[in-house]
C-alpha cells in the first residue's frame, strides 16, 4: 500500500532487525528518510507506475475492497479517505491528517488506493482488467449511516452498485430513495420518497430511521441468511439476500435463523440485546471516542459492543470486550447492572448442580478452577443445527460472481453444522469454533532468484512458499476454461494436475516474464490452512447445553465435545483426493520443528506452543520420487485442536553453554540443508524446495546485573550444505555476548577428521548466561532440545505425557469420583469419648479433637462452627479433623457442615458441656480413732471416749495455679481451717490435713455405714481464689 | 442556488429534534422524524434534477450532518448526541476504519519488534497482512 514503512533492515552491530517506520525506506542495512522533493514524505502511496505492472504485482487493493468488501462495510475509513501525505509530518497515524479520495490528487500514479483488478466485470472476458478509479466519477464510499439505521435498507441494491464502482450512487439506491444509478455519482430518485421542491430534492424517510439497529439491519451483513420474514398467518417465509452456504467466519455473526425461525435462544432480544453497550449511553461524552486513536480504549459513538477477541479476527481487536455485556452480565451478575438484562434467568443454580462451579478443573497455570472458569459459556451452549456452514475456502479459483475464492457453495460447506463445532484455546480458555480450511496454490522454490529461485507473487521477497496472487490464478483459469477445483463437487488428482499444468504454463505471463521469472523453476503445490474461527452465536436453550445430561455427555470416548471425529472435509468427504506430490504442508511451527496445516495462532492451553495439526494424509518432500495416489484430508479428532501429540513447554533457563543436537547431513530426507543432487531429489528443479534462506536464530544473553540483550541473525545463504557453512551464515550474531561454533555432536568439540562437524554449540562469554529466545527458529539449527522440553500433565498422582493418554484420562473421569451429584454426609465422631447420649464433658482451656466421620464425597468442603462465640477457638474450621478449645465453662453446640462440590450441604450437631478444670483431689483419707480412758474421780466413775481424727490428703494436679494459702470448709458445721501452702505440704507429708469431723447423725449414711461430708478446699493466692473444689470425705 | 423555504427549515428542525431521541437509543421508529430531509450533494449543495431526470446522489456527510439542529451541530450541547460530527463518528468507528488507522506497512514482520503484531504469526511472510484490521489484511 505504501512505499515507506515497509519491512525491516538488519543492524549487524546490534544483531537486531529494525522496523522501517513510515517516513523511512530501506537502503541496504539502513533505514533512511523517504525524501521526496527535498522533504520527508510519510505514507506515500506505492506507485505501481502502470496498469500492467499493477496486474503483475497486486491482487486485491483498497480500491478493490471498495467494490468487493464494500457490499457490507459501511464505508468511511480507507474507503473514503487517504492519509494526506502532503500534510503528514510524522510516521504516527493522525486521523486529522487525511484527505478525501475525492480531493486526493493521484496524478498518473497507479496505487492500491485508486487501482483495482476488475474481478466483477459483467463480461467475464473482461475480468482481470485493471481499472484505475476516478473518484470524481465513481464517488466514494462515505460511511453510510443508513445501512444500520434504515429499517428497509437494501443490501442487494448497495452491492449491485459497489460492484460497478457506483459509490456515491450506492447510498441512494441502498436507501431505496433512488430507483437506480445513472453512473457513479448520479441516480434516478424515487418520486414517491423524494420530492422536488424549489429548494431542491427533499427525501422522506419517515418511520424508517431507527436509533438502535434492528436485527434485520445487522443480519443483512453479519448473518448468513440475510433477512428472513415469516408470515405469522401463513407461515410463508420470504428470504431476501443472503447466502445459504455462507461461511461462519465471513462476518462473524454466523447464521442464526433457518426458514424464518431464529435458532438462537436470544432471538427475541435481537442483536442489540447483547451488543448494546454496558456503559454510558451513546449520548454521554465520557465513554465516546472521537480521536481515531485505538489507544484510548473507547468505542465510537455508533460502535456496538463487540464480543470476545480472536487472534483470527480482522476487526478492531482493541475494542473487543469494551463495554460488552457478556453472558454473565445478564445471567450471573452479583449486583444488578444498570443495563438491560431482559429478565435473564440466573444460570448459577444449574451450573452448581451440574458441578460446573466446583473447582475440579485446572487453569493454564495448573491452579484448580471450575469448568465455568475454564470454558467459555458459548462452548457448551452453542448448538448449530438446522443449517449449513463453511468447511472450505477454495482459493483455487474464482466463484461464479467473480470473487477470488469460493466461500459459499454447497460443496465447500458442512451440510450439518450441528457436527461442525470444535473447541480451541484462547489465553487458556476454551471457546467454540468452526474449523475452516482454506486451500490455495503456492510455489515451493525458495532460492534467491539469482540462484534459480522464483518470486511467484512478485512481492520482491526471496524465500519460499509464496502463495500465488489470486487474481493470477483466476486469470489463468479463465484463459484455460478452468474453474475452482470444488466447482463440480469433486476434487481429484487429474483435475489438480490439469490446473497445475495450466498455472505452470501461465504464471510467467501473469508475472511479467522478467528474466528470472522466465527461466527459473516454478514448483506449484496446493497448500491447506485450517483456522478455528470462534463461534459465538446460535446459543441453544439450557436444556440442550452440553453437559445437561451429566458429565458423561462430554467425558466419554467420541462424545463430540473435546473429542470425536471432526468433519474437516464437510460435504466433500470422500470426494476430495490428490496425489501426495500435489500438496505440501502449510508450514512448520514451534521454531520450524513441527509440521502443521493449522494456523500458528492455534496454541496450547498455556499458549507457549503452536498446536501442530497436520491434516494431509500424506505429502511428499523433495526426497520422494514416486507420488502416492489417493490421499485426502484427515477428519481430525477434536482433541487435536486442544492438545498436542506429546506435551511440551518452553525451556527458558539460563545456562553457560548450549549444545545442539546432531543435524542430518545434506541430501537426506531428514536434513534441512540445501540439496541439488539429483540422485536424491530425482528432479533438479526440486532443489528450490530445499532452500536454507531465512532461518532465524535469536539468542538472549543476560549479564550479572540481570540485563538481557537479544541477538538475532538470519541465514542469508540459500544454499547452506553443512554446519560449518551454517555457522558462517550466522555471522557475528554472538558479538561479545556468546560464541557460536561448529562441533561434533558426540564430543561437543570441533570434529577431528574423518568426523565432520554436525552440531552447533553456543557458549556464553564470561559474565553472561544465555538461552534460546522463544521466537527463534530451532529446528534447522538442531536446537529443538534447547528450547522445548517435555511437560507431562500431572493430575493427582498420575502423569500424562501424550494427548492419547490424557484424553483417555478425560474420557474416564467419573462424576462421582469428583463428588458431583453425591449426597453430602456430615458426621461428627465422639468428642472426648462421649457416648452420644449426653453432652460431651469437656474442660475449659483444654483442646479436644473434632473429627468428621464417614467418607465424604471427593472435593467436599468442611466447616466447623460453634455457638460459643469468642469463648471457643477452632484450630482449622475448614479441616476434616481439627481441635477445639473453650475458654469459658458452659454448654455449647458444635456443628459440622459438609458442602459437596456441586453445592449440596449437610449439617450435624453435638452438645458439649464445658466445666472448669479440677486441680484439687482427695484420695483415701485416713481415719484414726483414739480411745481415751478417764480415770474415776471422787465424783465420777472412770469412763472412756473416742476421738476420731481424719487426715485429708490433698493432691494437686499439674497446672494447678500458684497459691499461698489453703482453706478447708469441712462441711460438718465446724469452722473452716486456713493453712499456708507450706503447711499443706507438711500436712500432706504426714498423711493429710487432720480434722475431727463432727459426727452428727445427719451426716451418717446408713447405706454406707459411714459419715459423709462435702468438704470444699480452696486455694488462694493472696486474697484471690485461684481454684476451688468440693470433695466427698467419708469417715467410718 | 435556491434557498430553503421557511417551511422546509421548520420541517428540518422538527426532524432533527426527534433525532435526539433516536440517537439516545429509542428503539422504535421515529414518528415524523426524517420526513422531509433536504438532500445535499458531497459539496453540501442542494440537489436538483438534471434534464434527463437524474440527479446527484446525496451525501450522508452533508445531508445528515452540519445543519443547525441536525447531526454534527456544535451548539447541540455537551450531553447531546447531535454534537458529534460525521468525522467524530467515522474516524473512531471500527465498522468504518476496519484497520485503516492501524496500518503497519508492507511486510511488517520483525522478530525483534516490541509490537506483538509484527512478531506474531499473522504477518510472517504474507504480504496481505499489513494491519490487524481488514484494510491491509483482507
Amino acid at each position: 500500500m505504501y512505499k515507506d514503512g515497509a519491512g525491516a533492515v538488519y543492524n549487524a552491530t546490534t544483531a537486531q532487525f529494525e522496523t522501517v517506520l513510515f517516513g523511512e525506506v530501506a537502503s541496504g542495512s539502513s533505514r533512511v528518510a523517504n525524501v521526496v522533493g527535498g522533504s520527508t514524505k510519510y505514507y506515500e502511496p506505492y506507485n505501481f507506475t502502470d496498469a500492467a505492472t499493477f496486474a503483475q504485482k497486486a491482487d486485491n487493493s483498497v480500491a478493490g475492497e471498495m467494490r468487493d468488501c464494500g457490499e457490507c462495510h459501511v464505508g468511511g475509513g480507507a474507503m473514503e479517505y487517504m492519509i494526506d501525505d502532503s500534510a503528514t509530518v510524522s510516521g504516527t497515524y493522525d486521523a486529522s491528517k487525511r484527505k478525501s479520495l475525492r480531493e486526493y490528487v493521484f496524478g498518473g500514479a497507479v496505487t492500491a488506493f485508486n487501482a483495482l483488478i476488475d474481478i466483477f466485470n459483467e463480461t467475464p472476458a473482461n475480468r482481470g482488467n485493471v481499472v484505475v478509479q476516478d473518484y470524481s466519477q465513481t464517488g466514494v464510499l462515505e460511511m453510510d449511516c443508513l445501512i444500520c439505521h434504515q429499517n428497509d435498507y437494501s443490501w442487494d441494491k448497495r452491492k449491485e452498485a459497489v460492484r460497478k464502482g457506483e459509490f456515491d450512487a450506492s447510498r441512494a439506491v441502498g436507501s431505496k430513495l433512488a430507483f437506480s444509478a445513472k453512473d457513479g455519482v448520479n441516480v434516478f430518485y424515487n418520486s414517491t420518497s423524494v420530492t422536488a421542491t424549489p429548494a431542491g430534492l427533499v427525501a422522506n424517510l419517515e418511520y424508517k430511521i431507527v436509533g438502535k439497529p434492528t436485527s434485520n439491519q445487522c443480519s443483512s451483513c453479519h448473518l448468513g441468511n440475510s433477512i428472513e420474514t415469516k408470515n405469522a398467518t401463513t407461515g410463508t417465509v420470504t428470504v431476501t439476500g443472503g447466502e445459504k452456504y455462507q461461511v461462519d467466519w465471513k462476518k462473524r455473526g454466523e447464521m442464526w435463523s433457518q426458514n424464518g425461525t431464529i435458532l438462537d435462544v436470544h432471538g427475541a432480544i435481537g442483536c442489540m440485546g447483547c451488543h448494546e453497550r454496558t456503559g454510558a449511553t451513546a449520548g454521554s461524552t465520557a465513554a465516546v471516542g472521537v480521536s481515531g486513536n485505538i489507544g484510548d480504549n473507547k468505542l465510537g459513538l455508533c460502535d456496538p459492543a463487540k464480543g470476545g477477541a480472536s487472534p483470527f479476527d480482522a476487526m478492531w481487536n482493541k475494542m473487543d470486550k469494551v463495554e460488552f455485556k457478556d453472558c454473565s452480565g445478564c445471567h450471573e451478575y452479583t449486583t444488578a447492572p444498570a443495563f438491560a438484562t431482559f429478565g435473564a434467568p440466573s444460570s448459577k443454580g444449574a451450573h452448581d448442580r451440574a458441578g460446573l462451579t466446583a473447582k475440579i478443573a485446572y487453569d493454564k497455570a495448573g491452579a484448580q478452577v471450575s469448568h465455568i472458569d475454564l470454558i467459555d459459556c458459548t462452548a457448551c451452549h452453542i448448538r448449530k443445527d438446522g443449517f449449513s456452514g463453511g468447511a472450505f475456502v477454495d482459493g483455487s479459483g474464482a466463484d461464479e460472481e467473480g470473487r477470488l475464492a469460493v466461500h459459499d457453495t454447497e460443496y465447500v460447506a458442512k451440510g450439518d453444522m450441528a457436527n461442525g463445532v470444535a473447541l480451541h484455546w484462547q489465553n487458556g480458555k476454551i471457546y467454540a469454533a468452526n474449523l475452516l480450511t482454506s486451500f490455495f496454490w503456492r510455489d515451493m522454490n525458495g532460492l534467491k532468484t539469482a540462484n534459480g529461485g522464483f518470486d511467484a507473487n512478485n512481492d520482491g521477497r526471496e524465500a519460499g512458499m509464496d502463495p500465488l496472487l489470486q487474481t493470477h490464478v483466476a486469470n489463468i483459469n479463465r484463459l484455460n476454461g478452468l474453474h475452482a477445483l470444488t466447482a463440480d463437487g469433486i476434487v481429484n488428482a487429474a483435475e489438480i494436475t490439469t490446473q497445475q499444468s495450466a498455472i505452470a504454463a501461465g504464471i510467467r505471463g501473469q508475472l511479467g516474464n522478467g528474466t528470472t521469472q522466465a527461466t527459473n523453476a516454478f514448483l506449484p503445490k496446493l497448500s491447506f490452512l485450517m483456522v478455528p474461527f470462534k463461534a459465538s452465536h446460535n446459543i441453544a436453550s439450557a436444556d440442550r447445553a452440553w453437559g445437561k445430561n451429566g458429565c458423561k455427555e462430554c467425558h466419554a470416548a467420541g462424545a463430540g465435545f473435546y473429542n470425536g471425529a471432526y468433519p474437516i472435509n464437510g460435504n466433500m468427504d470422500g470426494k476430495f483426493s490428490f496425489d501426495s506430490n500435489q500438496v505440501t504442508t502449510f508450514t512448520k511451527v514451534n521454531g520450524l520443528v513441527d509440521i502443521t496445516d493449522s494456523h500458528p495462532n492455534v496454541v496450547t492451553k498455556d499458549g507457549t506452543r503452536s498446536l501442530p495439526i497436520p491434516i494431509l494424509t500424506k505429502f511428499d518432500t523433495p526426497y520422494v520420487q514416486t507420488a502416492t495416489p489417493g490421499q485426502t484430508l484427515r477428519n481430525i479428532d477434536r482433541s487435536e485442536v486442544l492438545y498436542e501429540n506429546t506435551f511440551q513447554t518452553v525451556k527458558q533457563d539460563w545456562v553457560a553453554s548450549i549444545q545442539g543436537g546432531a543435524i542430518a547431513a545434506v541430501c537426506n530426507a531428514a536434513s534441512p540443508f540445501y540439496c541439488d543432487n539429483a540422485t536424491y531429489i530425482f528432479n533438479a528443479a526440486k532443489k528450490g524446495a530445499t532452500s536454507t534462506l531465512g532461518w532465524t536464530l535469536k539468542v538472549d544473553a543476560k549479564d550479572s546485573n540481570g540485563v538481557i540483550t537479544s541477538r538475532t541473525a538470519q541465514v542469508g545463504n540459500d544454499m547452506v550444505t553443512s554446519v560449518d557453512q551454517l555457522v558462517t551464515a550466522l555471522g557475528s550474531i554472538g558479538g561479545t555476548y556468546f560464541t557460536v561454533t561448529a562441533v561434533d555432536a558426540s564430543t561437543g568439540l570441533p570434529a577431528v577428521s574423518p568426523a565432520v562437524n554436525n552440531s552447533i554449540k553456543l557458549a556464553a562469554a564470561d559474565g553472561y548466561t544465555i538461552r534460546i529466545n522463544k521466537l527463534s527458529d530451532v529446528g534447522p539449527f538442531g536446537l529443538k532440545g534447547a528450547l522445548w522440553v517435555n511437560a507431562p500433565i500431572v493430575r493427582g498422582t498420575n502423569s500424562y505425557a501424550t494427548r492419547a493418554q490424557y484424553v483417555t484420562y478425560l474420557n474416564s473421569i467419573d462424576a462421582a469420583a469428583f463428588g458431583v451429584g453425591q449426597t453430602p454426609v456430615a458426621g461428627i465422631a465422639a468428642i472426648n469419648q462421649e457416648t452420644g447420649t449426653t453432652a460431651a464433658p469437656l474442660v475449659k482451656d483444654l483442646s479436644y479433637n473434632l473429627n468428621a466421620t464417614g467418607t465424604p464425597a471427593a472435593g467436599a468442603k468442611f466447616q466447623w462452627a460453634t455457638n460459643a462465640g469468642t469463648a471457643a477457638v477452632i484450630a482449622d474450621a475448614a479441616a476434616a479433623s481439627t481441635t477445639i478449645n473453650f475458654s469459658k465453662a458452659g454448654t455449647y453446640r458444635v456443628a459440622l457442615t459438609v458442602t459437596n462440590v456441586d453445592g449440596a450441604t449437610a449439617t450435624s450437631y453435638k452438645l458439649v458441656n464445658v466445666t472448669n478444670p479440677v486441680y484439687i483431689s482427695v484420695t483415701a483419707p485416713a481415719t484414726t480413732s483414739t480411745t481415751t480412758t478417764v480415770p474415776a474421780t471422787a465424783t465420777k466413775p472412770a469412763y472412756t471416749y473416742t476421738t476420731v481424727i481424719t487426715k485429708v490428703p490433698v493432691t494437686l494436679a499439674a497446672g494447678t495455679p500458684t497459691f499461698d494459702k489453703v482453706r478447708f470448709f469441712w462441711g460438718d458445721g465446724s469452722a473452716s481451717t486456713t493453712i499456708t501452702a507450706d503447711a499443706l505440704t507438711t500436712a500432706n507429708a504426714a498423711g493429710g490435713q487432720a480434722h475431727q469431723y463432727n459426727r452428727y447423725s445427719k451426716y451418717f449414711k446408713t447405706a454406707t455405714g459411714k459419715y459423709t461430708y462435702k468438704t470444699t478446699i480452696q486455694l488462694f493466692s493472696g486474697s484471690t481464689l485461684v481454684s476451688s473444689q468440693s470433695v466427698v470425705v467419708e469417715v467410718p | 442556488m435556491k434557498q430553503p423555504t421557511k417551511k422546509t427549515v421548520l420541517l428540518t428542525a422538527a426532524s432533527c429534534a426527534t433525532l435526539i431521541g433516536v440517537g439516545a437509543g429509542i428503539a422504535t421508529a421515529a414518528v415524523s422524524a426524517h420526513k422531509a430531509i433536504p438532500l445535499k450533494d458531497p459539496a453540501g449543495l442542494a440537489i436538483t434534477k438534471n434534464a434527463d431526470g437524474s440527479a446527484k446522489a446525496f451525501s450522508i456527510k452533508t445531508t445528515c450532518f452540519g445543519t443547525a439542529g441536525c447531526h454534527g451541530d456544535a451548539a447541540a450541547g455537551t450531553s447531546s448526541v447531535l454534537k458529534y460530527t460525521y468525522n467524530d463518528i467515522e474516524k473512531h468507528s471500527y465498522h468504518a476504519q476496519l484497520g485503516a488507522n492501524e496500518i503497519r506497512g508492507f511486510n511488517p514482520f520483525n522478530i525483534d519488534s516490541t509490537d506483538a503484531f509484527r512478531t506474531g504469526a499473522g504477518p510472517q511472510g504474507k504480504n496481505w497482512v499489513q494491519s490487524p484490521g481488514h484494510v491491509g489484511s483482507w
